[in-house]
């Protein structure tokens, strides 16, 4: 079922199976209209993105802009959600830290998927040698968690969010590359395929043509519904202090920020949290509801 | 069935052994201790001259060639010598053993509340099939698995420790402090064990053997427990597998959270101190851990359904 196999990518991040059927492509933008859910959840999406865009315009205050005088002061007019203990305003360091965090997010998920789309199926067409390299590489980096690989690395890199973007997609690829190329293994096999080739088309003209294409719906509900996870993750790092570094604001970054007075004031900590966990859910649902509206089945158990 | 195990066996060697050079590369590629050692006889201040670090990288032998490091760090490793930690002066096995029963307790017990809530949660979500139960079950589900652990962790801190003063907040000290860090670990993997034994057993509770049995004039709870659970419950038993695996490599962040001295936490510091031998000795550990994980689940699995062990060709 769809919540199940979403929360298995969530969770242990091996979305093995794709099922390639003759997409019902047409009306995939009306069904989607239909999905009540999912619809919320996109206009919700769209609505914080241009809440984030807009940010400098709208923010009651600098989010860096240092006040010990009013440190953990509570709702204002001012302050409609309070401050931190710098005396920071809150409704500014969200509005600031989310276009970092979900940047980093857009970014690491688009290089992931062209990654992984690109070895899925070059792994897929080509076979022998190279497939056999690739796909023992993803075997080791499937091995080690995610989060224990991307801690290593950014210890021998440095800190900073471009070097955390950089390592989540270095080692998440593989899922993808898994998915795309069993895909592109189904795909291969078609007619269409051979009659393509049978006329005299190069490896290159097949996969422009009629692979990509095809791949198109699997890989783009693979990455919305991977989103989430990739969120999460990057706000994890974020939090343990291998990303954004102070002063600037960040999702997970705030909420390790505000653990020394979680007691005094949780609201510090609980509404960056409630945000992470809102976006998430939000991505998810949607996702949810794409693949339902492309009709493609990804990792269905 | 011997002949399979031995064949799984087999095919987890060489990923093992890549990932330990790959382990042991990286390290000798960018992790060379000798100025942090040459520099630590020192007095404040002074920094150890080039002849000095030479001196030291020569007593550790790593002017030598690479192959010939990795095959003796490989040879020592199987012994179970994994070297000595830069910053402690200890060695790296000690460490790990001193840490693993912190995290398999954790582990072990997340494993007792996914499976409790899990399991009930997918039978009563399948038998509700598209009636309320079901939908509140699929949203509490998909809510556990958008909320990041670190902000679950504080979310149940507050409400059982700071409002309801029930539990203990950090550390290890008896059972009663096992239970936050335990479920903060479990809600997202209970949350997907639900879903997919519902899934599985809406397909099964409609197979023919489910009708015959009905049919037999059983009652509902011997049909499920007696007919469909069995048959619904293979595939719940990979995702378990795979669980577990993850538990037992250590959760970074519970165990930083909880300040719970496990191996998540030790390999949390050996970064943040770059005790390259110590991360070696984590990461391999975590590898380990999921490729017999990986060979046990596999085993398991062709136990309860022959037809995997039959099929397999490759």
């Amino acid at each position: 079922m769809s919540v199940a196999s979403l929360i298995r990518a969530v969770d242990t991040g091996t979305v093995d199976q794709v099922g390639v059927g003759s997409p019902r492509r047409r009306g995939a933008f009306a069904r989607l209209l239909r999905d009540r859910v999912a619809l919320g959840a996109g206009v919700f999406l769209l609505l914080l993105v241009v809440l984030l865009l807009l940010a400098p315009l709208i923010a009651p205050a600098d989010p860096a802009a240092v006040d010990t005088d009013i440190g953990l002061a509570g709702p204002s007019w001012a302050h409609p959600l309070g401050t931190d203990i710098l005396g920071r305003d809150l409704v500014s360091r969200i509005l600031y830290g989310g276009r970092v965090s979900v940047l980093m997010t857009l970014t690491a998920s688009a290089g992931i998927t062209i990654v992984g789309l690109t070895m899925g199926v070059a792994t897929g067409l080509m076979g022998g040698r190279f497939d056999a390299l690739v796909m023992r590489s993803v075997e080791i980096i499937q091995a080690v968690p995610m989060l224990i690989i991307a801690m290593v690395a950014i210890g021998l890199l440095g800190r900073g969010p471009d070097k955390l973007v950089l390592v989540f997609v270095a080692v998440g690829w593989p899922g993808y590359t898994r998915v795309i190329r069993g895909a592109t293994l189904a795909l291969r096999e078609r007619r269409y395929v051979e009659a393509s080739r049978a006329l005299g088309a190069t490896r290159f003209r097949v996969m422009l043509f009629h692979l990509v294409p095809n791949l198109a719906g699997p890989a783009t509900v693979l990455s919305t519904l991977d989103l989430g996870r990739i969120l999460l993750g990057l706000t994890a790092l974020s939090f343990l202090g291998f990303g954004v570094q102070p002063p600037h604001p960040e999702w997970g970054r705030m909420i390790a920020d505000a653990r020394p007075y979680f007691y005094l004031a949780p609201r510090q900590l609980v509404i960056p949290g409630l945000v992470v966990s809102i976006f998430g859910l939000a991505v998810n649902l949607f996702g949810d509801g794409l693949r339902d509206a492309l009709d493609v089945k990804v990792g269905k158990p | 069935m011997r002949n399979y195990a031995a064949r799984r066996l087999l095919a987890a060697g060489p990923t093992l052994l890549v990932l330990s050079f790959v382990i042991f590369f990286v390290g000798a590629l960018v992790a060379d201790p000798s100025e942090q050692l040459a520099s630590a006889g020192l007095g404040p201040g002074e920094v150890a001259s080039p002849a000095q670090i030479q001196a030291v990288r020569h007593e550790l032998g790593l002017d030598r060639p690479v192959m010939i490091r990795y095959g003796e760090w490989l040879v020592a490793a199987v012994q179970g010598d994994l070297g000595q930690s830069v910053l402690r002066q200890v060695p790296v096995t000690g460490e790990l053993v001193k840490a693993f029963p912190a995290t398999l307790r954790l582990a072990l017990a997340s494993m007792v509340v996914i499976v409790v809530l899990g399991i009930p949660m997918g039978i009563v979500a399948a038998l509700t099939h598209r009636r309320w139960p079901d939908s509140v079950l699929r949203v509490l589900a998909l809510a556990g698995a958008s909320t990041p652990g670190f902000f679950l962790a504080y979310l149940l801190v507050y409400v059982a420790a700071v409002r309801l003063h029930l539990l203990p907040v950090v550390g290890m000290a008896g059972p009663a402090s096992l239970v936050l860090p335990a479920l903060t670990l479990a809600i997202g993997p209970a949350a997907l064990v639900s879903r997919l034994l519902r899934s599985n057993l809406i397909e099964v509770l409609g197979e023919g053997f489910v009708g015959a049995a009905r049919a037999r004039g059983l009652t509902t709870a011997a049909v499920v427990v007696g007919h469909a659970l069995r048959n619904a419950a293979i595939p719940v038993l990979t995702v378990l597998g795979g669980v577990l695996a993850r538990l037992l490599e250590g959760a970074v962040i519970v165990e930083i959270v909880f300040a719970w001295p496990g191996i998540g936490k030790l390999t949390f510091d050996a970064v943040t101190t770059g005790d390259y031998p110590l991360i070696q000795g984590t990461v391999l550990f975590a590898g380990i851990v999921f490729i017999a994980m990986n060979l046990l689940v596999d085993l398991s699995y062709s136990r309860a359904d022959p037809r995997v062990r039959l099929g397999e060709s490759e």
